[in-house]
């Protein structure tokens, strides 16, 4: 059983992939610029503040853990769906992420999880320190699995439990077990417990091609829940989901979400390489920061997609990058949390086109919490009628390491 | 490095009739069969023929407040909504349900395809009563709350469900259809 596969890039060329590796170590300027918003910063439950959510690097790096676990309740599993073939897709789906940052060469950046046995625990939403894949009734109308995550909105400190044990203080007198030793101290944004749970009623398959979703496919979707990423729109115009970045929100009788694309891995890396406050270029990446302002007084736009594409792989190819304005830097503004800024990590030695997609085109509207829900995070495929896609200008090749601010770009009406 | 060709182009791409597409597409198809579409993972589709007899209260209203609650080990947001229009069930005033997830303590539990209400939201419920929970329980959660939005060109009401935007209207008469039949 191969419970630690290697990546599979095949859908990059050996080019750029060797491009990458060939950067991977190069020395990088230490430029930080502001903190663009993108699709990984999730709008916490009290309107008007967002921040990234992440697993700890402590507990995976060796620092005090080497792992985080999951375990697995099969109560409830489907019939015709095999235990050893699940608990093996799943894995899968841990390791293809977490093999993403093995060409750093140094301590792990992207979470390693590993089977920790089997959980009486039903509830994947349950605050209970365990990290629960389950099999729920979530109906039968087409919902596959979801991912329920937790984590901090204020630091907490690790302590002794009554009986021996390490628990995580998370407020109203509440602790959970935690791993690691007692006195470590977790910022806000940290995730302490999250749950998969798969739906009973769908039809499972463990492979692509066939009447039925793959489970190794959702299975590496949620986990990227599970990691604290957001959804992608990457593959969402075409047919063709051969490109579907992993983080796309849909997927069909194919098994092309179980490796993630160039978008999955620039995601991930911005998430943790932010997080843990490290350089956005490390790997030999590029960045391009800039500002999105909309309509004819020029408003900073929050929400809007802003992917970086090459060219002849295409809008919807394998060598996209997508993320969404939007800034930590506006957290108590009224009404207004972002800034319309972001940051896309790139790689260099490739010209890239940078692209909008305005996905809710009310951006003048007044606050509404569906505002924000159809834009960063949830529904960023919303059917809206005027969505509209607008190319807007051509950058590159860039440098490693290169950090290249373009400033201010107008849509809908705005000349900067 | 200095921008480089720095184009202006207004070139468009109609990305909303194809999401339409691929949307109706998935709504065309049960849930049981998987060949030839994409389904939404965390949302599959809303199935007014489903929810519609399921749900034990339906009403048009506006949420009015929320607050979070700890439900055993689990936390949940109860809502409280203003009735504007009953459809469905015992007529009154107003009612509450509840959502799995929110902000408590030191934490905060986000349930991907969920909404979060604030007050304000005009929303369609299609909610079941479930005994063993403080309040009503929107059928599967997420296919039991239909957000109602302005549509920016007009102000017209919409709702954007069922694979494309349609209005309010059009929406609320596709239930009380259903709703005829029986």
């Amino acid at each position: 059983m191969d419970w630690k596969p290697r990546l599979n890039l095949s859908h990059l060329s050996g080019k750029l992939i060797a491009s990458v590796l060939l950067f991977a170590l190069a020395a990088t300027a230490a430029v930080d610029p502001v903190q663009g918003g993108d699709n990984l910063e999730r709008l916490s439950i009290v309107p008007l503040e967002i921040r990234d959510i992440a697993w700890d690097r402590r507990l995976y790096d060796g620092t005090i853990g080497d792992a985080v676990s999951w375990r697995h309740n099969p109560t409830n599993k489907p019939v015709d769906v095999n235990l050893f073939e699940f608990l093996t897709a799943v894995q899968k789906g841990f390791a293809v992420w977490s093999a993403l940052d093995d060409f750093l060469n140094m301590p792990p950046l992207i979470p390693e999880f590993l089977f920790g046995g089997f959980t009486t625990v039903t509830r994947a939403g349950a605050i209970d320190g365990i990290n629960a894949i389950v099999w729920q009734n979530l109906g039968t109308t087409g919902i596959l699995a979801i991912t329920p995550c937790t984590s901090l909105t204020e630091p907490s400190t690790t302590t002794t439990g009554p009986f021996g044990g390490t628990r995580l203080p998370i407020g109203d007198g509440r602790s959970i077990p935690f791993p690691g030793p007692p006195g470590v101290t977790y910022p806000a944004g940290t995730i302490i417990d999250c749950g998969i749970a798969f739906n009973t009623n769908a039809p499972w398959v463990n492979s692509g091609g066939s009447a039925g979703f793959d489970m190794q496919s959702v299975a590496t979707h949620e986990i990227g829940h599970l990691l604290g990423l957001s959804h992608s729109t990457v593959g969402l115009s075409t047919a063709d989901s051969s490109d579907d970045a992993t983080m796309i929100p849909f997927a069909d009788n194919t098994d092309n979400l179980r490796s993630p694309k160039y978008e999955d891995l620039a995601s991930v890396f911005r998430t943790y390489l932010r997080t843990n406050g490290l350089e956005r270029t490390l790997g030999g990446f590029a960045t391009i920061v800039g500002r999105i302002q909309a309509g004819p007084d020029c408003q900073n736009a929050t929400g809007v997609s802003v992917r970086a594409y090459e060219a002849t792989t295409g809008f919807e190819g394998s060598l996209v990058v997508e993320t969404f304005s939007g800034s930590n830097l506006r957290q108590g503004l009224p009404h207004e949390p972002f800034d319309g800024s972001f940051e896309l990590n790139v790689l260099p030695g490739v010209a890239y086109t940078l692209a909008t997609t305005t996905l809710v085109p009310d951006l003048t509207a007044p606050f509404s919490s569906f505002r924000f829900n159809p834009t960063t995070i949830f529904s960023n495929t919303k059917t809206e009628e005027s969505i509209v896609t607008d190319q807007l200008l051509e950058v590159g090749p860039l440098s490693p390491g290169e950090v290249l601010d373009v400033g201010d770009l107008g849509i809908l009406g705005c000349t900067p | 490095m200095p921008l480089q060709n720095r184009i202006l182009l207004p070139r468009r791409t109609l990305i909303g009739p194809l999401l339409c597409l691929v949307l109706v597409a998935s709504a065309a198809l049960l849930p049981a069969k998987a060949q030839d579409t994409r389904l939404e993972i965390e949302k599959g589709v809303i199935q007014l023929e489903d929810v519609v007899p399921r749900a034990t209260s339906i009403a048009r209203g506006i949420v009015t407040s929320s607050r979070t609650e700890w439900y055993g080990q689990s936390i949940i947001t109860i809502y409280d909504v203003r009735i504007e229009e009953s459809l469905k069930g015992e007529p009154g005033r107003s009612l509450r349900f509840l959502l799995p997830g929110g902000r408590l303590g030191k934490v905060q539990t986000i349930w991907p395809g969920l909404p979060r209400l604030t007050s304000g939201d005009e929303i369609v419920l299609f909610a079941e009563a479930d005994s063993s929970l403080p309040a009503l329980r929107p059928i599967d959660f997420i296919h039991g709350i239909v957000p109602v939005r302005r549509r920016p060109a007009d102000g017209a009401r919409v709702v954007d469900v069922r694979g494309k935007a349609e209005s309010l209207e059009q929406f609320l008469n596709a239930v009380r259809q259903i709703l005829g039949r029986r």
